[in-house]
C-alpha cells in the first residue's frame, strides 16, 4: 500500500461533509482547537489529533455501547501482550517495567478511529477516505495495515511461491467475513490473548460437513481430533520473527531492534489445549521476542521467561484444500522437516519450548504402501 | 315547495365554493406564516422566542420539542452548541492551501532500530 502525500493525508472529502452524519458535528467539537483564525499554527493549537484515543469523550457521545466496551477490547489493552508477558513473570506494578511496556509495546494499539476512518501509522498514517468513516474496517489499509506480514502478506499471496488464502483468492472473503462478531473489536468482556477470544471463528462454523465419511480420506476420526485444520491445509511457510531488543539511545530516541525473519513451516504439539482447540498436533510460528527484551531497563525483569514457549500456536492465513504436505499420506507423515525438533530451538529457548518441541520418536511414521 | 326552493340553495352553494377558490387561491399565492412549514431548525428558535412560561407553556414546549426529536433532535442540538468549523472546513478541502501548507512530522527513528515491527 503505497503512502499517501502528506496533503492527501489530512484533505477532507466533500462527500464526507455532504454526505457522513459526522461532518454535522464540526471539526471542533471533536478535535478541538481554536476556531476563530485562519493561521495553521494558531487554529491548530490544542487540537487532538487522534480524537478515538478517548472514545468515551468523542464517539461515546453518540455510540455510547460501542465505546463503553471498546475501553477495554484487546486492540485499544493489548490485553494479548499483557496475558504472554504476565505470564513470562511480569510486573505492571513494577514502574521499571512499567516504563519499559510503555515505551516499547503500547505504539501498536488500535481504537475505534484507527479503523473507521484513519489509515495506521505502520502505512503512513493519513485519514483513509477524506474522512469519510467506514463501517467496516478496509482489508487491506487498516487490518491489513497492521496485520501485515503475519497475516495480510499470506492472504493476499504475497510471499513467493505460495499461493493466496483460497478464501481470499476464490471468494473475495473480506476479514469481517469471517471475524464479523468478535469480541476483539468492540467488547471487552474476555482477557487474555485472542485465542481466548470465546466468539473468534473455527473452520466449522462454515465447513460443518467436514466429517468422517465425508469422502476425504484423511478427514477420519483420528485426523479430525488430533490436528488443527491448518496443520493440513495451510499453503506453506509463513513469517517467523525472532529477537527483540528495546532500548533508548544516546540522542534518547526509543527503539527496538529485532532478528532477520524467516519463512517458516512448522508442526508441534499445541501450547493452548482447551475446548476450543482440542488437538494435539498444531502449526507453530516463532514470536519477536527473547529473554533479554527488557534488558535494558533491568535485569530479570520476565524472570518466568521460560513459561511460555516462544514458538507459539499460530493459525495462518493460507489457506488451500490441497497443499504439498496433505497431497499423500508420506508427504507428512516421516517428513521431519515439518516437525519442530530440538535442533530448530536455539539452545536458550529449548526450556521455554519444551512443551512444543517434537520428539524424533513422536514424529509420525511413514505409512506402508502409502502414496 | 321543494321545487321552488332548490335555484337559491344552488346559488347559495355556488357562492360559497367560489368563495373558497378565492381564499384557497390566496394561501397558494402568498401563504401565512401558520401554513408555511419551517425548516427544524428554524422551527425551533421560533418557538424559542415566543415560548410563553408556566405549565401550559411547557406542555406545549414539550409537545413540539417532542414531533422535532422525531425529526432530528440530535442534529440541532449538535448544531447549536458546536464552535464554527468554517476555518477547518475551508483549509482541510483546499488542495493548493494543503499542498503549501501541510507538512510531514519530522520523522525520530532511532540509528539503532533494526527488523519488521
Amino acid at each position: 500500500m503505497p503512502p499517501l502525500e502528506v496533503w492527501q493525508k489530512v484533505l477532507i472529502k466533500d462527500k464526507f461533509l455532504k454526505k457522513d452524519v459526522h461532518a454535522d458535528i464540526g471539526c471542533i467539537e471533536c478535535h478541538g482547537g481554536q476556531p476563530d483564525t485562519d493561521d495553521k499554527d494558531a487554529a491548530h493549537e490544542g487540537m487532538i489529533k487522534k480524537v478515538g484515543a478517548d472514545p468515551a469523550k468523542t464517539c461515546g457521545k453518540c455510540h455510547v455501547d460501542y465505546a463503553s466496551a471498546a475501553q477495554t477490547n484487546i486492540h485499544r489493552l493489548q490485553t494479548g501482550y499483557q496475558t504472554v508477558l504476565a505470564h513470562r513473570g511480569a510486573d505492571f506494578t513494577d514502574p521499571t517495567f512499567a516504563t519499559a511496556y510503555n515505551n516499547h509495546c503500547t505504539g501498536c494499539h488500535a481504537d475505534c478511529s484507527d479503523c473507521h476512518v484513519s489509515r495506521p501509522t505502520a502505512l503512513g498514517g493519513g485519514l483513509l477516505s477524506g474522512h469519510l468513516f467506514k463501517k467496516t474496517a478496509s482489508i487491506w489499509q487498516t487490518c491489513g495495515g497492521c496485520h501485515s506480514t503475519r497475516i495480510a502478506d499470506d492472504y493476499k499471496g504475497g510471499h513467493e511461491d505460495i499461493p493466496a488464502d483460497i478464501h481470499w483468492e476464490k471468494e473475495g472473503m473480506l476479514c469481517s467475513d469471517c471475524h464479523a462478531d468478535d469480541a476483539s473489536y468492540h467488547d471487552g468482556s474476555h482477557g487474555g490473548t485472542r485465542y481466548e477470544d470465546p466468539t473468534a471463528p473455527t473452520c466449522i462454523q462454515c465447513h460443518e460437513d467436514v466429517k468422517p465419511g465425508d469422502g476425504v480420506e484423511q478427514h477420519d476420526q483420528e485426523h479430525l481430533q488430533n490436528m488443527a485444520c491448518q496443520t493440513c491445509h495451510a499453503a506453506g511457510a509463513y513469517k517467523s520473527c525472532y529477537g527483540c531488543h528495546t532500548g533508548i539511545d544516546d540522542k534518547g530516541i526509543k527503539y527496538f531492534a529485532s532478528e532477520p525473519s524467516q519463512m517458516t513451516f512448522k508442526i508441534g504439539h499445541n501450547p493452548i489445549k482447551s475446548e476450543r482447540h482440542p488437538w494435539e498436533w498444531v502449526l507453530l510460528r516463532h514470536a519477536p521476542t527473547n529473554k533479554d527484551l527488557f534488558a535494558y531497563y533491568g535485569d530479570n525483569l520476565l524472570p518466568d521467561f521460560d513459561a511460555v514457549p516462544t514458538w507459539k500456536f499460530t493459525t495462518p492465513h493460507n489457506v488451500r484444500a490441497k497443499t504439498p504436505q496433505n497431497q499423500s499420506c508420506n508427504n507428512c507423515h516421516g517428513q521431519s522437516d515439518l516437525f519442530l525438533t530440538e535442533q530448530d530451538v536455539t539452545p536458550d529457548e529449548r526450556a521455554a519450548n519444551a512443551p512444543v518441541i517434537v520428539a524424533p520418536d513422536d514424529i509420525p511414521k511413514p505409512v506402508e504402501g502409502g502414496s | 315547495m321543494n321545487h321552488r326552493n332548490r335555484p337559491s340553495r344552488k346559488r347559495g352553494l355556488w357562492l360559497a365554493a367560489a368563495l373558497a377558490l378565492i381564499f384557497l387561491g390566496a394561501l397558494v399565492i402568498r401563504p401565512p406564516a401558520w401554513a408555511t412549514p419551517l425548516p427544524a431548525a428554524q422551527r425551533v428558535a421560533h418557538l424559542q422566542a415566543r415560548a410563553p412560561m408556566g405549565a401550559e407553556a411547557s406542555l406545549q414546549q414539550a409537545s413540539v420539542d417532542e414531533q422535532i426529536s422525531a425529526e432530528g433532535a440530535s442534529h440541532l442540538t449538535i448544531q447549536a452548541d458546536t464552535p464554527n468549523s468554517d476555518n477547518c472546513i475551508a483549509c482541510h478541502t483546499d488542495k493548493k492551501k494543503l499542498k503549501k501548507l501541510a507538512k510531514e512530522p519530522e520523522e525520530v527513528k532511532s540509528e539503532e532500530a533494526s527488523g519488521e515491527g
